[in-house]
């Protein structure tokens, strides 16, 4: 096969997928498509921005451990808040107002974590001692690359409409609860949260993104927008027992910057 | 709690139970003292924060540093605490030292010089530098104290007097401190400014020290173990006071010489009495339900009873088991019987048979000592008396002659019938401590020793029980049995006295008498627990009878909850039930004496 028809079957394959998860957009699209073509069309585009990941998440990682010759665990509930990313995409057209693009979207913050430990006791079985903590400033770090097929809306004039999606390849790092130190004193039938050991593991998965972007360009190459995508996947670290722990990567993303046309 | 194979560590994670330090104060748990192969590594001096890691065995590095040890040790900078032979290599020596800042330690320092007839070796160690501290404490001792004795709390207290040493702090400084080692098995810095805590971790030993056995009906148990040796002994160094198991793996005459020696003080229970074991998993049943019986006896008397161990002050505690093999004792019995053997073997034959399907307290032969307890092996019955109630009762012998401190009388030996009594009553407090309540193995019931054999007495209905001198054992003080048999009845008497606490928790019948009671209910049992408890510690004298005993009962259920208590009505319903209705002289002339 060439690579034309290579490029030709994936591109199809894209566009398909792209209509599946866009849904309702394709209803924005149909209207937009109405208006006469005036869009920024150069063959290269390149957008920076700067937003929000608007979306928060929470997950409990469950951790078996053996404590006195007997197994205990400890729920770890993590809460990652919304916070700052940083966007880069770009492309080329492909004619027809269609583009392929990649961007790469980093998003970082230091979330807690609080815990809830079942601790048996050293004398009995089933008499476990339960403790409560946190552990703050764990690492979150998602990066991903979304690829795109875009789409530019036929508008007049500066503004310009661009809707995309497709997969994303997400990468995320998280600092995870490893261990839960505690105090105890004879005859320990309570115990004290004293402080937590953490870790981190890092996966990668894919996932999706879909999106629109509104840019108004005040030359022929340079321009402003804004960003709406919303991308999500879901990522399985290891955790400190070697179970799985599934974590939601992405969310809404809201942002803007610049955008350039070659 | 430090989980194994952590392959992703960010954050150093400390070992289980050791407490932080606080207010970010942490003295570098890793390595206090890096040890390097002496002929691997020549030299290696790291200086970390201002702790300064040593390990040096170069002749030439050496020669400086030995000078400065010297220096430092005239100066008293260094002191030696420890000097001691290699036990190893014939000639050399080994020279620990400690760090000292204007006389006071400095927590976390320790050098250990090698010398070969008088020359260093090596030197390995961790030092601090750059200390720089006003030693003048801003609290008092007696202060210190105070600060001490409400970190233990009301059921602990400060074990000796605190000291005042250097802490190295986190951030690379110094804080004077008020060390002090609590009853509850804490060592606690204070600061010796303010008096907040700085630093603190447990005594108790690390997870190795709990084991797990398998108990003679097949049940698991966790053991408290004591590592030594490259394997683990039967040595419960957890709890406040020391519980040792003694295996004498069936070796008679071990046995005897062994138990004549800890019962008369004279030869005190080593590290070869104890049972051992390589990787702390423990298949001697007998062992397994001695050990784990005797460490819960000891939390119920402590965290129900409020009474420190066997003696009420944390006394150790020796328990014998696998004395001999049965079946050769009782086949050289034989042989003592047809004259076959005789002398101070069969003297010694004699003696052990007692043991036979038995189990054992001897009071304490000196002071100091706690006495002990023997649990003997099985030859009509299936097992050995090592049950859960059984060894309960048997330490409850010694609690007994640490606070009554009954005697025995010619027969009817009443004041030993209420020893054994209580025995059995402490046996089943301490089973339903542990166990859940119920029937068949391993449940808590008012039956004992029916884990180990079928019951030998029960305190719920004391006449379901036959014995071979009374035909059924009394649940009533007119049918005590006056005989010779028994030691004068102990046994036989007992559950008059069991069956008063029976009636007084659960409520019920008399058979003899049709009396009945009300109760406290088997979720206020502490209740009637801590009434006889509390009578033995404080009112029962040495050679009680049974009506002074429950004069002393009622008495202590007035003291502890009021006349008009429901368990003082509960007591007194019971002891009319039993026929020892009591008369309340203690009440009247203030103390059963």
């Amino acid at each position: 096969m060439r690579t034309r028809q290579r490029c030709q079957i994936y591109l199809r394959t894209m566009m398909a997928w792209t209509r599946r998860a866009v849904g309702p957009a394709t209803v924005a699209i149909a209207l937009v498509s109405a208006t006469p073509s005036t869009a920024q069309d150069g063959r290269v585009f390149i957008d920076v921005n700067g937003g929000l990941q608007a979306t928060s998440t929470d997950f409990v990682d469950n951790v078996l451990f053996t404590e006195f010759v007997e197994e205990g665990d400890f729920d770890a509930t993590y809460a990652i808040d919304t916070g700052v990313i940083v966007d880069v995409s770009g492309g080329v057209a492909l004619g027809r107002g269609l583009a392929l693009g990649a961007g790469y979207s980093r998003f970082n913050r230091q979330n807690d974590a609080s815990i809830d430990a079942r601790i048996p006791h050293p004398f009995f079985f089933n008499r476990d001692r339960t403790i409560v903590g946190s552990s703050a400033n764990l690492t979150h770090e998602e990066t991903a690359v979304h690829v795109q097929l875009r789409w530019f809306a036929p508008l007049r004039g500066r503004v310009s409409l661009a809707l995309f999606g497709g997969p994303t390849f997400f990468n995320l790092r998280q600092g995870l609860v490893t261990t839960v130190d505690f105090s105890q004193s004879y005859p320990f039938n309570e115990a004290s949260f004293t402080s937590a050991a953490t870790g981190s593991d890092s996966a990668s998965a894919v996932g999706y993104n879909v999106g629109a972007d509104v840019s108004v360009f005040f030359s022929r190459f340079v321009g402003v927008g804004v960003l709406a995508r919303y991308t999500r996947g879901t990522v399985d670290l290891v955790s400190q027992d070697e179970g799985l722990v599934s974590i939601d990567a992405g969310g809404f993303h809201a942002g803007g910057g610049l955008r350039l046309r070659f | 709690m430090s989980l194994s194979g952590d392959r992703r560590q960010e954050a150093g994670g400390r070992s289980s139970r050791k407490a932080s330090p606080a207010s970010g104060v942490f003295i570098s748990g890793a390595a206090a003292v890096a040890i390097a192969l002496v002929t691997q590594t020549p030299v290696a001096v790291q200086e970390h924060q201002s702790r300064q890691t040593m390990s040096v065995v170069d002749v030439s590095s050496l020669r400086e540093l030995d000078a400065a040890i010297d220096r430092r040790l005239r100066t008293g900078d260094l002191r030696t605490y420890r000097s001691q032979e290699n036990p190893f290599l014939p000639g050399r020596r080994t020279e620990r030292l400690a760090q000292y800042h204007e006389g006071l330690p400095v927590y976390g320092a320790d050098l250990n010089r090698q010398t070969d007839g008088g020359v260093t070796t090596s030197v390995f160690g961790t030092q601090f530098t750059g200390v720089n501290l006003d030693t003048r404490p801003g609290l008092s001792m007696e202060a210190a104290r105070t600060v001490f004795a409400e970190l233990a709390g009301p059921a602990f207290e400060l074990t000796e007097s605190p000291t005042l040493c250097v802490l190295p702090t986190a951030d690379d400084g110094y804080a004077l401190t008020y060390r002090g080692t609590l009853s509850d098995m804490r060592t606690v810095f204070i600061d010796a400014g303010t008096g907040e805590v700085l630093f603190e971790f447990s005594n108790m030993r690390e997870q190795d020290s709990v084991g797990l056995g398998t108990g003679l009906l097949g049940d698991l148990k966790k053991m408290m173990t004591d590592p030594a040796g490259g394997a683990f002994l039967t040595r419960d160094r957890v709890r406040p006071a020391e519980l040792r198991t003694l295996d004498m793996e069936f070796d008679p005459d071990r046995f005897f010489d062994r138990l004549l020696g800890v019962v008369s003080g004279d030869a005190p229970t080593s590290d070869q009495d104890l049972s051992a074991d390589a990787d702390n998993r423990w298949e001697d049943g007998a062992v397994v339900d001695v050990h784990a019986a005797l460490g819960w006896t000891y939390d119920y008397l402590f965290t129900q009873l409020g009474w420190a161990g066997i003696d009420g002050n944390n006394g150790a505690v020796d328990a014998f088991v696998r004395p001999f093999d049965s079946t050769a004792l009782v086949e050289q019995l034989v042989l003592c019987d047809a004259g076959s053997l005789s002398g101070e073997s069969c003297d010694r034959v004699q003696f052990l048979v007692s043991f036979l399907d038995n189990a054992m307290y001897f009071f304490p032969a000196t002071s100091g000592s706690t006495g002990t307890m023997v649990f003997g092996e099985p030859f009509f019955l299936t097992r050995p008396l090592t049950a859960l109630d059984i060894v309960a009762h048997e330490l409850t012998h010694g609690v007994t002659f640490f606070t009554a401190g009954l005697g025995n009388t010619a027969p009817p030996n009443e004041p030993g019938a209420i020893d054994e009594g209580f025995s059995d009553i402490i046996g089943t407090a301490v089973e339903f401590y542990v166990q859940e309540s119920g029937s068949g193995p391993l449940r808590a019931d008012y039956l004992v020793g029916e884990d180990s054999a079928s019951p030998s007495r029960s305190l719920r209905d004391p006449q379901e029980i036959p014995n071979a001198v009374t035909g059924v054992y009394p649940d009533h003080y007119d049918d005590l049995y006056r005989g010779p048999r028994d030691f004068g009845g102990v046994h036989i008497n007992a559950p008059i006295l069991g069956h008063i606490y029976y009636l007084a928790v659960e409520g019920g019948t008399n058979r003899t008498s049709g009396l009945s009671v009300s109760g406290v209910g088997a979720a206020n049992r502490l209740q009637i627990e801590r009434i006889f408890f509390y009578a033995w510690a404080t009112l029962l004298p040495a050679f009680a009878d049974f009506p002074i005993t429950a004069d002393c009962l009622f008495q202590a259920a007035v003291e502890l909850f009021g006349a008009s208590s429901a368990p003082a009505t509960a007591i007194a319903q019971a002891l009319d039930a039993v026929g020892i209705p009591n008369t309340v002289t203690c009440h009247d002339v203030g103390g059963c004496l």
